[in-house]
Order: C-alpha cells, then structure tokens, then sequence
C-alpha cells in the first residue's frame, strides 16, 4: 500500500475502532496500535522517503496532523472511562434507604386480633354487649347478689343509685347471649371494662376482657381444660408453655378455677417476675353455675358447660414483657412504634 | 389471712413438709398462697382467701385444709366451760330485737379482771397476722378470732347504762364514736348493740369509745354472736368501714363454733386475766345449730363425672370427703353428703361435686377438645370496620387508646352556645375516683388532642393518631353508647382532614356528601366540613377550633375529623357486587374555564355533574390558578372529564365524538347562564 492510501485507511478509520473500546484497557490498545512505538502512524512515518523531497514537507505536517488528533480522541475516549469509573467508585451502598411502612395497631387491638382469631379458629363466634350495664346483667344474673361479699371484688362506677353501671366485666355478655338465644353456645365476647381503682402499675379504671362460653349437653370441665390450654399454645406460640389449673372462686362457676402458665422469664423456677411462685396467673374459669343458667332460662339437667375471662392487657403484658399497666393508655411513641 | 405456721403446728403437724412445698399443696386446693416470709413469730404464710372460703380465715379452718392434704390427724385446743359458770346472779338482761340479722347472740360476765399487756408470744402472733396488740383482754378476743374464726367483743360492763344490752336496728341519724376514733352516722339499717342512752356498737363492726375495755376496767361482758352476712356487707359500705370482724362475719362464721370461741377466749382470760366468770351467760339462740343445720346433699356419682369428665369411683369419693369432714352415704349410684357447720359455700350438689373435683386435684383431670356441635351463628366474621383503619393508617396515623373517662371540666368547655344541650346528655359517674375522671367522653378527639400534645411535648415526629371506640351520651332515662373512629395530625393542612375523611368513606364504600356550612363544637368555621351518609349526619372534619386546642394546651395547630360507624352502611362494605366496566374507550376532555375567585369548586362542579349526563363518568378537577396572567378578582380551573357509554347507541358503535362536543356545549352554556364562566383562551 503507497503512504497515501495508508493514511487514507487510518484516518477513517481511527475514531471508531477507539470510540468502540469499552474499557480502559482497550483503549490503550488501540493507542499502541496507532501511535504506539511501532504503530500504524509510525509505519507510514517511514514510507517518507518513499516520497519526493517536494512532497515530504506537506505530508509530514499531515502525519504530525492525524498522530496529535487520533491522541486527541484517545485522551477524549480515556477521560470518558475516568470520569465513569469515579462516579462508580463513589457510589454509597450504605445509605439509609427511604421506606416508610404503615403505623402499626396499637397493642391492645393487636392481643385482641389474635384472641379472636384464636378463638375462631377453635369455632367461637363472637357477641358484644353494651359497656353501660345494668346492675341486673353485671351482678344478680351471674349469682352476685346484693350484699354480697363477691360484690367487694368489684369496685363499681355507678351511673345512678344503683341500677345502672360501668360492666365490671365482659361476663354480662353471657347472660344477654342466653337470654336471646337458645342453646347450644360457643362465643367469646371481647370488650372495654371498668372498675373503681387508682391508677398504678398493675390498675387501671378501664381494661379490656374477653369472655368466653361453651355449653352443650356433654361440655366438661375436661374441655375447659382442654381449650384453655389449646388456647394458651397458641397464644404463646414458639415458648415451650405449661399451664396449670387450680381451684378458685367466681360466684358465675362452680367448679371454678385459675389457669396459670409457667413463668416464661425463670421457666418455673421461681424469679422477681412471678414473685417467686414460677407460675403466673392468665385466666379464670369455669362449669356455668346452675343459678346462672336459671336466671337466664337454661335448662341445666340437660345444658353444662364452661365460661372463663382473661385481661387482654394482661396478656400483652405477659407476651411482650410489659411490666406497667399505665403505658397502654400513655400512647407515647416511643411505646406504639415497639409492635 | 395471714398464718404463723408454728401456730399452725400445734393443730396439725406439718413436719418434713418445707413451707414452699405447703404453699404449693394449699395453692393447689384452692388456698392461694401469695407469698411465705419470715417473721418474728417465725415462718408466715399469707393465703390470699377467696370470699367463698370464710371457714379458712383461721388457723383452724387452715388446720383442717392441712390435715386432709396431709392425711394428718387434728388436735383441737380443749375447752372446759360449760361445766363450770360463774355463781354470781347476773342482773342484766339481752333482747335481741332483729333475730333474722342476730340470730345467735351470747354475753358472758366476768368480773375483777386485771387489765395488763398479753405475753409476749400472743403478741408476736397477733403482730404476725398484722393486728397490733392493745392490752390482754382485747388482746385475747383477737388471738381467738384469728385461731378460730370467730369474731369476738369485750365491752366494759360498768360502763353500760341501764339493765338491758339490746339488739337492734340503728335508727336513722344515730351516730357512735367508734374505737378507731371516727363519729359515724347510722342510716338505719344497722344492726347495732345499744344500751338505754343509745348505740355502744356497730354489731359485728366494732365497739364504741363510750363501752371500750380500758387501763380501769374491772369487769367485762364478752360477745359472741353470729350477724347475718347481708346485714353485714350492707354495713360495711354505709358506715364505709372494714375490720377483722366484719370481714368475717360478711363470709359467714362457723354456727357451729360460736360458743366454742366463747369458751376458748373465757379460758384465756382466766388463765391471763386471772379472772373468773361471774355467773351463767345470757344467751339468744335461734338456730340451734346442733340438730337444724346439719345439711344434707344428694348427689348423683354420674353427673359428677359428667360435668368433671372425670372416672371417679365411689371409694374415692368417700375418701376425698371424709378427709374435710363429710358425711358420705351410697344408695346405688348416688351419694348423700352431710356437710360440716362451717361450710356455708356447700349447699348445691354442684358445690359437693366442686369438693370433688378440688380433692381429686384440677390437675389429674384429662385435658380434651370438645366434641364440637355447638352452632356458630353469632360468630361475626370479621370485623367491618377494619378497611377504615387500615385506610388511616395508610395515610400515617398511629392508632392510640385513651380512657373512655375523661374530665367533665375541660369537657363541658367545648359545648358552648348552640352546643349546650350536649352537655346535659352527657352521662356523668356517679362515684368517680377523681375529678379528671368523672364522665364517659361524649368524643374521642380531646382525648386524641392529648395525645398528640403528650407526644409534642416528648419531640416525637409523628403527631398523627386515630383510635376507633364508644362515646356515650344519655337519651332520655336510656343511655347511648355510638361508634366513632376519630383522627387527628399536627398542622394546619385542611386537606389533611378532608383527604382522610374521604379515604374513610371511600375505604368503606360508601355513599356521602359533604356539606360545608355548618358549625362544629370542635372545628373551625370555614374551614370544616361536614359528612353525610345516605342524607345522614355522619361525622366532621376540618381545623380543630383554637378554644380547643388551648385547652389542652398544645400550641401549634392541628386537623381531625370523625365518623359514627353507628351511620355507616354495612351493606355496602359486605354485599359488593361485581360490575363489568364499558366495553368501550372513554372519550377524554379538558375544559380550562376562568371564574370568579370566589366561585366554589362545588358549584362548578354541580353544573359539570347535571350537565354531562350518564355519559360523563368523571370530572375531576386538573388544575387550579390563580394570579396576574388571569386577571384581579378572577381564577382559572381545569377540569378533566371522562366521557363514556355502557351501550352501544343507535347512530353509532361507541359513544361519538359529536355527542360528547354537544354535552360540553350543554355544560359550558349554563356555566357561563348562571355564573358568566368563560372558557381560558388558549
Ligand atoms: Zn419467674
């Protein structure tokens, strides 16, 4: 090939096979190839002589041309991969990603959620009764009479002399769902409730319940164990929980019992949080008493069954380690966005 | 109750058996203990007693629990008294007026009593079971108590009036100073001891100042009656007074130990006192309690099992009974079951069949799952209201839960003016625990306001919060209880409360309007609206009124709003119907109109909506202007229209283009009749 075809072939050829090169050290490749020691720029430099001393001059200065502009486009195309590879190097994976999620319930609602779905899922339905009682539904027709002892369990806000209240607790429910409907029952009954303490750690004026009741005509006291315990499984999911049974007093239930569960933070072997006793106490319960079935048109010899209540605050307590009553009704941030 | 346990040693014994280990067994039948400390009087169990278990406020009645748990024996203290009485003549009289609230009532002289302070080992119990010693007679009468359950009274016989010690109802306005100090006044219920010049106790309370047995007293009458339980609890709350007496006599006493206590605390001073009874006791017994009180249950041994599901042979049930001191009698399968005098909670072949199961132990009966056939037709199956929340949520309100008691004071504030008869339905408590706490809020907003200003105060940078729950009012001698789901966020953005108020609507599927002229008791005028669902005044939204907003003294402004869910429509959010959508393309227009400034984006938008017809399925406002380009005293708004048809029409396949010009033509002329609305030049 003569120098002018040569020169011809370079610098058209030059600014795409360097624009093509898709790293750094491709370019140099193609910065060896054109102008390196032994190029294509310098081979043609050679083919000078082949010319005459006329045209050498001119076509020197047209080599020195083409060699500083294929370097012009070679620092070009490197200053374009120095610039990329900088903005790369600088990137932070690190930073805070921006999210934002939905504020969760409040803690209460969410014990109640699962309660409920529990409950369902053990094929409860689910009943509501007003939290304005009257002195009837919360106390008489659960074998609470007046002047009664079993009335001292319950400080009582009054709305008037003494026929209506604040529901002391969620079992007037029962009654209302017994004095409507005919057996057989299977509900829990979720609500608010009131009773006349001061505010401390462990009290608060208002609560929340959820009462519960199965009757039939073979609803054994053997049941109430075994739902409860089904219950307090499923409830404490994934903690290896005992549950223990022991005689108490409602004047609603007869036999009446406690259900404790064993002390998640000692495993039952006595600690601060269960006062030494290894146990902690979850639920009372209950065989329906005969009186309250009575009161609501029941026929016992052929209906039994059981009731029982828990604290929905005392549960959550237990669940997620809440040692003071008050930070229910605080709803300080910083409280809300732990659930 | 408290109970020393080497006291409790000398009844039954408990040796090998660790305190702890005791603790448990009683817990476990149904004698909770609370807790096991150490005493000056040594170890000290403290049972947290339920109100059925009266026998048990005693280290008797505890005694008795022992020995059946422990298969132990029990040795009762020996009492010598009948046999022995006084020879002095006793010249006063009882009359016991109200036999069915005193039905047993005995009084023992004894006379030349030396007044001192008990030995030290009576006052180390009684300190042990936190009653504080006073001097040995009174010291004597409470030890006895404590050991058998019986309440007992020494008053000072010199110091009462007349010949007759009566027992009678108080009459109304009576009063006595009591021994605690305090003057109380009688309602007239009452049952009271009096002498001739009035009451010298609250029967089965505590004595009066005007009979106490003091440094100088020679001879005294000591009590030992039964008060009726009712009587009693009844009392308790007129006199608002508890003592160790009243406690026990409001769960029932052992009828069977009245005179035994008697001759127990006789035997104590005779030996501390170093005194004698002077002569017979006075008695007044209606009961008899020897013959009538024997209680006798019948109790089928298939129903116990039924109701326990439980085996329990007849063996066994003899020997669980017998260990508390039943009687037990087969006749085939049924068993007849006499019940000791100090077990007034047993009188139900249920509460025989609770003995049962307690002796047996909860524990050893099977835990099943029921055999379930019982309906689930009150079952809600979720709950509706749900979407509403979630839909706060999704706008970054945290939900919260405040107390459905609240301050009257603060509370009546708010309903000023056109608002006033709110605050005569609001139902107010009738004993509150305290002033802030004495009504049931009639809104959840001041209570969410609270909240907010709590949170404020504390830097938190989320001050939005909802809570869903009851407000109460009354209606007429009836009371009502309404659901509301209220909101409220810091700020002074109106859309804030409008955009929530509608995604709850929305959320809830329902059909509203809103309506902004009104005035509200909790937002500002202007810049408040409020919603109807189905015509229906269903809530308000808006900026929260300054008034309120001082009152709970938060200093920035905040926006809220709230829904009765009482007025929401649940059809709608159940009974969802799928509806196909048009089978054809929309036809999209925008109209840029220049209006009055103050012309109202409801009025325009009513002229769009009547105007456009069926066939316009959306005007939604693109785009809104207002400054020098369009002119003073002017604005420019764009509305985006969609226009489109579920049929096909007559002269077409689609919806035409034609049509839709002619219905804009249609919506332009009466904006422009009714309001001078011109279209923007482009
Ligand atoms: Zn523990």
């Amino acid at each position: 090939m003569t120098l002018q075809d040569e020169y011809k072939k370079i610098s058209g050829l030059y600014r795409e096979t360097v624009n093509e090169a898709d790293s750094l050290k491709e370019v140099e490749k193609e910065r060896v190839k054109y102008i390196g020691r032994s190029g294509a720029v310098n081979e043609i430099f050679k083919k000078l002589g082949t010319l005459s001393p006329q045209e050498r001059p001119a076509w020197g200065k047209k080599l020195n041309i083409l060699k500083s502009d294929i370097t012009k486009c070679i620092e070009e195309k490197k200053s374009q991969f120095n610039k990329k590879d900088k903005a790369e190097d600088i990137f932070d994976p690190t930073l805070p990603g921006n999210f934002s999620t939905l504020p969760s319930v409040h803690p209460v609602t969410r014990i109640l959620r699962e309660i409920k779905h529990i409950f369902s899922s053990l094929g409860f339905g689910i009943a509501y009764g007003p939290e304005i009682e009257t002195a009837y539904h919360n106390f008489t027709a659960l074998n609470i009479p007046k002047d009664h002892a079993a009335r001292d369990m319950h400080d009582t806000f009054y709305l008037d002399k003494e026929k209506n209240l604040l529901r002391t607790h969620t079992s007037p429910v029962q009654v209302r769902v017994m004095e409507n409907n005919d057996p057989p029952y299977n509900i829990i009954a979720p609500g608010k409730c009131y009773r006349r303490d001061t505010i401390d750690a462990s009290h608060s004026p208002v609560f929340h319940q959820v009462e519960g009741l199965m009757v039939g005509e073979d609803i054994s006291f053997s049941d109430l164990k075994g739902v409860l315990a089904e219950f307090a499984e499923l409830f404490f999911e994934g903690t290896s929980v005992k549950t223990r049974f022991r005689p108490s007093y409602f004047p609603f239930t007869e036999p009446s019992a406690e259900m404790d569960i064993s002390c998640r933070i000692c495993g039952g072997k006595g600690c601060s949080s269960c006062s030494q006793k290894g146990w902690l106490e979850v639920l009372g319960a209950g065989m329906v008493d005969p009186e309250v079935f009575k009161h609501c048109d029941v026929d016992s010899n052929r209906w039994q069954g059981f009731a029982f209540g828990m604290g929905v605050e005392r549960l959550a307590m237990l669940k997620y380690g809440i040692n003071d009553m008050r930070f229910f009704y605080l709803n300080d941030m910083r409280f809300l966005e732990q659930f | 109750m408290k109970i020393p346990l080497k006291w409790l040693n000398e009844y039954v014994d408990t040796s090998g058996v660790s305190p702890h280990r005791l603790g448990e067994i009683l817990t476990m039948r149904g004698l909770e203990v609370d807790s096991v400390s150490d005493t000056d009087a040594g170890t000290v169990i403290d049972i947290e007693l339920t109100p059925n278990r009266g026998d048990c406020a005693s280290v008797i009645g505890v005694a008795r629990e022992v020995a059946s748990a422990l298969e132990k024996k029990i040795n009762l203290p020996k009492v010598n008294y009948e046999s022995s009485p006084g020879k002095e003549s006793i010249l006063l009289k009882i009359d016991i007026q109200n036999p069915e609230k005193c039905p047993v009532y005995h009084l023992q002289k004894i006379n030349d009593i030396t007044i001192g302070p008990s030995p030290e080992w009576m006052q180390k119990r009684l300190r042990a079971c936190s009653v504080r010693p006073l001097n040995n007679i009174i010291d004597i009468t409470n030890y006895v108590m404590l050991e058998t359950g019986q309440p007992l009274h020494a008053f000072d016989a010199e110091r009462i009036s007349g010949d007759t010690v009566t027992v009678r109802l108080a009459r109304a306005g009576e009063s006595l100073l009591m021994l605690d100090g305090v003057q109380r006044k009688f309602d007239g219920g009452e049952v009271v001891i009096a002498d001739k010049n009035g009451p010298i106790a609250a029967g089965g309370i505590m004595g009066g100042e005007n009979s106490s047995v003091n440094d100088i007293t020679k001879d005294i009458l000591v009590e030992s009656a039964y008060f009726s339980p009712q009587s009693i609890s009844r009392a308790e709350r007129t006199l608002n007074v508890k003592t160790n007496a009243s406690y026990r006599f409001a769960r029932e006493i052992d009828k069977g130990g009245i005179l035994y206590a008697l001759a127990r605390t006789v035997e104590l001073i005779k030996q501390l006192g170093k005194a004698e009874p002077a002569g017979e006791k006075l008695s007044f017994d209606t009961l008899n309690v020897s013959q009538k009180t024997q209680k006798k249950i019948k109790v089928d041994l298939k129903q116990l099992n039924s109701l326990l599901g439980t085996s329990v042979n007849k063996d066994n049930i003899k020997k669980y009974l017998r260990s508390i001191n039943f009687g037990v009698e087969f006749t085939g399968s049924s068993f007849e079951v006499t019940v000791p005098s100090y077990r007034n909670d047993v009188h139900r072949p249920v509460d025989v069949i609770e003995e049962v199961a307690r002796i047996h132990g909860y524990d050893r009966i099977d835990a099943k799952l029921p055999n379930l056939k019982t309906g689930t037709k009150y079952f809600e199956p979720r709950d509706p209201f749900a979407e509403a929340e979630n839909a706060l949520r999704a706008r970054g309100y945290w939900e919260s839960l405040t107390h459905t008691l609240t301050d009257s004071d603060k509370i009546t504030g708010i309903y000023t003016n056109e608002f006033k008869e709110i605050k005569e339905k609001l139902v107010r408590l009738k004993n509150p625990i305290s002033v802030d706490m004495d009504i049931l809020r009639p809104s959840i907003l001041p209570g969410l306001l609270k909240v907010a200003g709590y949170n404020a105060n504390r830097k938190s940078r989320s001050l939005k919060f909802f809570e869903k729950g009851p407000v109460f009012f009354k209606k007429g001698n009836d009371f009502l209880e309404n659901s509301h789901i209220a909101y409220t966020a810091a700020g002074s953005e109106y859309f804030e409360a409008k955009n929530s108020m509608e995604a709850l609507t929305e959320s809830l599927k329902q059909d509203y309007s809103f309506n902004y002229s009104g005035s509200s008791a909790y937002f500002k005028k202007g810049r408040s609206g409020v919603l109807s669902i189905d015509g229906k005044f269903s809530g308000e939204f808006g900026l929260v009124k300054e008034s309120l907003l001082k009152s709970y003294n938060l200093n920035q402004a905040y926006t809220g709003g709230y829904l009765i869910l009482d007025e929401v429509n649940k059809d709608r959010i159940s009974n969802k119907r799928f509806k196909k959508w048009s089978a054809y393309p929309a036809i999209y227009r925008d109209i840029s109109l220049i209006c009055p400034a103050e012309l109202t984006h409801k009025s325009i938008y009513d002229i769009i909506k009547v105007n456009g017809g069926g066939e316009l399925k959306k005007a939604e406002v693109a785009d809104s202007y207002i400054g020098e380009k369009i002119g003073a005293g002017k604005k420019s708004i764009t509305y985006a229209l969609e226009f489109n048809s579920e049929e096909k029409t007559l002269s077409s396949e689609t919806l035409s283009s034609e049509k839709v010009d002619f219905l804009i033509e249609d919506i332009l002329n009466e904006l422009e009749n009714k309001f001078g609305i011109t279209l923007r030049p482009e």
